[in-house]
């Protein structure tokens, strides 16, 4: 015999749906903040790729490998937890 | 339930996202730094001196990188093998008149960079790999809390063999090191391992 309070209340299907809803919709935010992350770091470095052209394309004495230099910023919990409030109560 | 059910199914489709967009941001790295190598050994290639110093050259650069990708499915910081690689070819010269740009032909190698002779047709390219791995997993229970020390050893070895019609390929060895963070693969680092290790605790 099952003695679960929950037993054979009414809505409780509905309930739990409800709550597993918002974790699942968080976490499909902050793969989303992680995907923009990702994308924005290309097109962020193909942008310094575009600006060292000219430099890379002229010919001088002492000519060296011309890279991009281009350092994606890291990766935080900030950046992928959804636009949460700092302590100070801040919203970024 | 519903969460497990869920959660099993997002963390499916984030690590297929993670693995593709890793593999599509280092497949446009080696396709840009190909053909700035490319354009790099064009314009230093000098033959000489004076008369002889044929400024510039006509340079196939290929890259080729091995990579080790994060793997959710695999043990504590293996990875999974990837090759990703690119070529380019650059012609940048001004050969005195009467003569013909230098024709160059360069391999680079994850950390090493070699060249061939001109004249070397490439059939066909063969890496083989030797990997040995090994994973403790140390879980101590005490009245306050369970302490798990996690350490991951990893040797890899990569040798990339290029068969030309002639004979006159090339064959490398290289070892995996870290650098940075980074996995790399270096002839100089054959024979290394790398360790990784992690430790959490969790109070009661």
């Amino acid at each position: 015999m099952d003695h679960s309070i929950l037993r054979d209340k009414k809505g409780q299907a509905t309930l739990e749906s409800a709550m597993v809803l918002i974790l699942t919709i968080l976490m499909l935010g902050g793969i989303l903040h992680i995907w923009f992350w990702a994308n924005g770091q290309l097109v962020n470095r193909q942008r310094s790729y575009q600006a060292s052209r000219v430099g890379a394309g002229q010919s001088c004495d002492g000519y060296k490998l011309v890279m991009w230099g281009y350092h994606p910023e890291a990766l935080t919990d900030y950046s992928v937890i959804l636009k949460r409030q700092r302590k100070s109560g801040k919203a970024e | 339930m519903e969460m497990a059910v869920f959660g099993s199914l997002i963390l499916l489709v984030f690590a297929v996202l993670v693995s593709y967009i890793q593999r599509y941001n280092d497949q446009q790295y080696v396709q840009m730094e190909a053909f700035r190598r490319a354009l790099e050994k064009a314009e230093t290639y000098s033959t000489g001196s004076g008369e002889n110093n044929n400024p510039g050259a006509s340079v196939q650069f290929t890259l080729m990188n091995n990579r080790r990708y994060a793997d959710p499915q695999g043990s504590y910081g293996k990875g999974s093998a990837q090759s990703v690689s690119a070529s380019s070819s650059v012609y940048w010269a001004v050969p005195y008149v009467g003569k013909t740009a230098a024709s160059q032909v360069w391999y680079k190698v994850n950390d090493d960079e070699l060249t061939i002779d001109e004249n070397t047709t490439i059939d066909k390219i063969v890496t083989t790999s030797t990997v040995n791995f090994n994973e403790t997993i140390a879980k101590s229970e005490t009245p306050s809390a369970i302490v798990n020390h996690d350490i991951s050893r990893l040797q890899d070895t990569i040798t990339t063999t290029a068969v030309a019609s002639n004979g006159t390929g090339f064959s490398i060895t290289q070892g995996l090191y870290v650098d940075g963070g980074q996995y790399h693969y270096s002839q100089g680092a054959v024979g290394q391992r790398v360790e990784r290790e992690k430790t959490w605790t969790t109070p009661f």
